[in-house]
């Protein structure tokens, strides 16, 4: 064997060997170094940084905590890490004992009213599949209409409100079992149902003339797994043109493997707008529950899609669709951030406690504003914002430019970030224990909103901060006028 | 909190986790009269030091729980300093400080370095570097840190004990805990808190991954120094660790398995210094760091059956002797795990659990077993061999290419090269490669008896990583980067 040394090949595994070395650490330094500076700007603070950050189980656990009034309990979290860590609001694991009985309960009914006794208002389903979500009542609850509805979903995290009563109870069903067909035109393998198990009566149809190329691509699967797609008909999806929707989606499915049921959303020019992803299971061979909601915005309509994960096979046992309208005004128009909130009148407590108002009205010059009943003392910071991330960058030619932009005249200053301007506006101090209305009239005659402002289809928003550093400092009003007009 | 804050914070923390290394440092002093060991004290202390302060931390919460922040702020570091003046008063009676207490560097070999070397050298440090930057301006989001982060919140909120681990959260806000680890981690997350007065966010206790990480390098590189007479062979030691993304992910995460690595690999290798010149004194000091080592992560109580197995390889028999020296190192050892251990077998059925902590995870309905091996790739037996027990060599996005290198190493080993590199290098490598194959034995005897303790969780197989590293590099050094005259 010591021979081997001193061979050629020797040498050259010598080289070799410190190479691979070398692309191993190579890797490591590119690994370490994209990690964090994938997310956010880099030089934000902690605190702005958990507020920005594009991780969807703390960007969930951030808007209840900035959004209070949207819940009145406790919410039931799938991933206790973040939302324990970073939110602010009664919780319960969906791994604790007390959900035991929960998970045992016989009727959905039984299960509704354990949930009710824990005090369980909200729940948090993860991106990724959780056996509760497949094999227990939640897909059941998740899927009627009349007991829980979608609040918000960011990158496939789900915020559902639990037995909200407020919104209108026409529900519409669908049955459209038949409408499935599995695409045969994907560029890579094969794809088939599952049809070897006899026992399930329902669906199965191979009708290729729907399925493109280009939604496979936009859905950004993977090659090497299978898609199957659901094409609605033209009554659900011209009906009701013009009012946002809801749907839920409740069935049965018997997988072997991984499996995920996706929504894709198209605008009324047939481009996909987004994916939505509503459900993910997983099983060895047995039957599993499908639940699962997603929003349908004004004039927009949807396919779903099966997203089947390499070497698994599914079939389709049973799948319903129901749908309500949403009512135009459910968006709440004041966000409150970190100790900052609305209770009769407006109060912010604390360093960097802010107020978030959206603005209506078109505002051009230099607008003045009254604060009405002002009370309590420091340092108050009023922001306008100006957010055009909505408008498609193409069709508006929107310069894509991250530069920072600092233009400084008394007290006006303006930042470009991308889609995102922000005019520091004014400061003020207030130092009054007894509500006074304060008008606040600048005096410098720059124009507010430069011309990403004006831009149509923008939003603007009001934004007020205390950046007194005491941390139980407040600051009181109770309205606020812009030129004469309430907000 | 700014950059700026952040780094003042960890400025004190770092600062108050001196005198706990201090006295690591002295015990190690007062237990060896090895001149040269002795080099071995400052990395020795950077590792044990911490976890004294966690255990103080615990003791002075139990019995005086609920005390405002200054009480604890000033206590620890108070005991620590009198600890440590009391100890210098111990070394300074017994004239410990004359009998080469300063080093006097013994003369290393100094190989001539070559380009080669610097550069990898330079990546190296770049890395290192990057890594702290990365820690600096990242945050905390994976899961587990984030749910030990959020224990020690509870903890700092409550100051109090008495329902640790939470398994009922009536008592700890919601939270929901069952894990049986000692609060070795925990409470430096505590005390992070306590230093920075926890205002919802702090930053200093996701730099103790970094500490440990940079704490075992640089054993590893002194335990080259001290034994193998070079510091090069440390150095690619420090390379071959960090050049799996598992640790460096891992690290930057700020997930506690570096922690509890670096304390196996600490008192292994005390055990190794301990079995070539026994003394009562330093099997204390050995059994010292296994208890720490307990005390921070469940999974070290590995290192009971690898010592276990280490010891009668090189005794060779059970003499009486033996089994008296066994008797005080488990007493030491497990001197600050048992009251937890209590705890543990009243709440879980075991001193120490895995998931079957989680009563959850045990209902049948909710196919969590399953669920466990489909999301990690594990269903059947062959893909738990080549994914499960082989996955250091399946899986290089997780392993780098640490274990080809390994594989090089063994093949020189077996090669009959090491008789070649001196009688005490080749002890030391000899048992980092007993090790390495006792874990691995573990590994497949579980396998082959349908256990899946081992391959379950990918993170289990990092516990030997210092030593496959250390291996590599005392076997590959010499023979493929140094010029041959040179070796």
């Amino acid at each position: 064997m010591l021979s081997f040394q001193k061979n050629k090949w020797h040498k050259r595994f010598k080289k070799i060997f410190y190479y691979l070395v070398i692309v191993n650490l190579l890797y490591i330094i590119a690994y370490i170094f994209i990690s964090p500076f994938r997310h956010h700007n880099l030089m934000l603070s902690y605190d702005e940084k958990i507020n920005q950050n594009e991780h969807a189980d703390v960007k969930i656990a951030t808007f209840i905590n900035h959004h209070p009034e949207l819940y009145s309990d406790k919410i039931l979290i799938s991933r206790q890490g973040s939302f324990s860590y970073y939110g602010k609001k009664g919780y319960l694991s969906i791994e604790n004992p007390k959900m035991i009985k929960f998970y045992e309960s016989e009727t959905i009914d039984e299960a509704k009213s354990i949930l009710k006794n824990l005090g369980i208002t909200h729940f948090i389903s993860p991106s990724y599949p959780i056996p509760p979500l497949y094999n227990s009542f939640l897909p059941k609850i998740l899927s009627d209409l009349n007991f829980s509805k979608l609040e918000k979903r960011i990158n496939g995290y789900s915020f559902f409100s639990l037995n909200n009563k407020s919104y209108d109870k026409k529900i519409t069903r669908y049955m459209h079992s038949n409408k499935w067909v599995s695409s045969e035109n994907l560029q890579t393998g094969k794809s088939f149902l599952h049809t070897n198990i006899s026992d399930q009566n329902e669906i199965i149809s191979y009708d290729n003339s729907k399925n493109s190329n280009s939604i496979w691509l936009t859905e950004g699967a993977s090659r090497v797994s299978y898609l199957f797609e659901y094409t609605t008909d033209d009554q659900i999806r011209f009906s009701n043109h013009d009012k946002a929707r809801l749907f839920a989606i409740d069935g049965e499915v018997l997988i072997d493997g991984q499996v995920g049921l996706n929504a894709i959303i198209f605008d009324a020019q047939g481009k996909i707008t987004r994916t939505e992803s509503i459900w993910k299971g997983l099983g060895k061979n047995r039957l599993v529950k499908i639940g699962g909601q997603f929003e349908l915005g004004a004039k927009e309509n949807f396919k779903l899609s099966f997203f089947i994960h390499p070497k698994s096979i599914m079939k389709l046992v049973k799948l319903n669709l129901s749908s309500i309208n949403l009512h135009s005004n459910e968006n709440p128009t004041v966000k409150t951030i970190n100790h900052a909130y609305k209770h009769n009148s407006f109060t912010l407590k604390g360093s960097n406690s802010k107020l978030i108002f959206k603005v209506s009205q078109n505002i051009k010059i230099i607008p003045k504003i009254e604060l009405k009943g002002l009370a309590g003392y420091g340092a108050l910071d009023i922001t306008f914002i100006s957010d055009c991330s909505k408008i498609n960058r193409v069709t508006n030619n929107y310069k894509n430019s991250s530069i920072y932009n600092f233009l400084q005249n008394n007290f006006i200053r303006l930042i470009t970030l991308d889609t995102i301007q922000v005019y520091y506006y004014v400061s003020s101090f207030v130092d009054s224990s007894i509500p006074k209305d304060k008008l606040i009239n600048p005096t410098y005659d720059k124009p507010l909103f430069l011309s990403n402002g004006e831009r149509v289809g923008c939003d603007k928003y009001l934004q007020l901060t205390n950046s007194n550093e005491r941390e139980n400092s407040y600051i009181k009003f109770s309205d606020i006028h812009i030129d004469g007009k309430k907000i | 909190m700014s950059i700026i804050e952040q780094l003042y914070y960890l400025l004190i923390f770092l600062l108050t986790l001196m005198p706990f290394v201090l006295i690591a440092q002295l015990l190690f002093r007062i237990s060896i009269d090895n001149k040269k060991i002795l080099k071995l004290s400052l990395p020795v202390a950077l590792i044990m030091g911490p976890v004294f302060l966690s255990i103080l931390l615990e003791l002075i919460i139990r019995y005086f729980p609920k005390e405002n922040n200054m009480f604890y702020l000033l206590y620890i570091p108070f005991i620590g300093i009198s600890l440590v003046v009391f100890l210098l008063f111990y070394c300074y009676k017994k004239k410990l400080f004359l009998q080469g207490w300063q080093y006097k560097n013994i003369k290393s070999v100094k190989s001539k370095t070559s380009i080669k070397d610097d550069t990898l050298t330079i990546l190296f440090i770049i890395s290192m570097i990057f890594l702290f930057l990365a820690t600096l301006f990242g945050f905390l989001i994976e899961n587990d840190p984030l749910e030990y982060a959020s224990t020690a919140k509870t903890i700092y909120q409550q100051k109090d004990l008495t329902h640790y681990p939470f398994v009922d959260t009536n008592f700890s806000d919601g939270y929901y805990g069952p894990w049986t680890h000692g609060l070795g981690y925990i409470n430096l997350w505590v005390w992070s808190y306590l230093v920075a007065e926890f205002d919802g966010i702090t930053n200093s206790a996701r730099f103790i991954s970094v500490y440990y990480l940079l704490a075992l390098n640089f054993f590893i590189i002194k335990l080259s120094e001290v034994f193998l007479k070079t510091l090069n062979i440390g150095k690619l030691a420090a390379i071959f660790l960090c050049i799996s993304p598992v640790i460096i992910g891992g690290v930057i995460g700020s997930h506690i398995d570096i922690i509890r690595i670096a304390l196996l690999f600490n008192s292994l290798i005390l055990f190794y210094i301990y079995l070539q010149k026994p003394s009562l004194k330093f099997l204390i000091f050995m059994s010292l760091s296994v208890g720490l080592a307990l005390y921070t992560h469940s999974l070290n109580i590995l290192l009971f059956p690898i010592i276990a197995i280490l010891w009668l390889i090189h005794e060779k028999k059970i003499s009486l002797s033996m089994l008296k020296d066994g008797f005080i190192f488990l007493f030491f050892s497990l001197l600050f795990v048992i009251p937890s251990y209590i705890i543990n077998i009243k709440l879980f059925g075991l001193p120490i659990a895995d998931s079957g902590a989680v009563p959850v995870w045990g209902l049948p309905n909710l196919h969590y077993d399953e669920w466990f091996f489909i999301l990690r790739d594990l269903e059947s037996q062959v893909s738990r061999l080549f994914y499960g027990v082989l996955k250091g060599f399946t899986r290089p996005d997780w392993f780098g290419l640490s274990y080809y290198f390994f594989i090089g190493a063994f093949y020189y080993y077996v090669s009959g090269i090491l008789k070649k590199s001196g009688a005490e290098s080749c002890l030391l490598t000899k048992y980092l490669l007993k090790v390495i194959l006792i874990f691995f034995s573990f590994v497949f005897i579980t396998y082959i008896f349908g256990y899946d303790i081992f391959i379950k969780n990918y993170r289990y197989q990092m516990t030997i990583q210092p030593f496959i590293a250390f291996f590599s590099a005392v076997m590959l050094y010499k023979y493929l980067l140094i010029k041959k005259n040179n070796a």
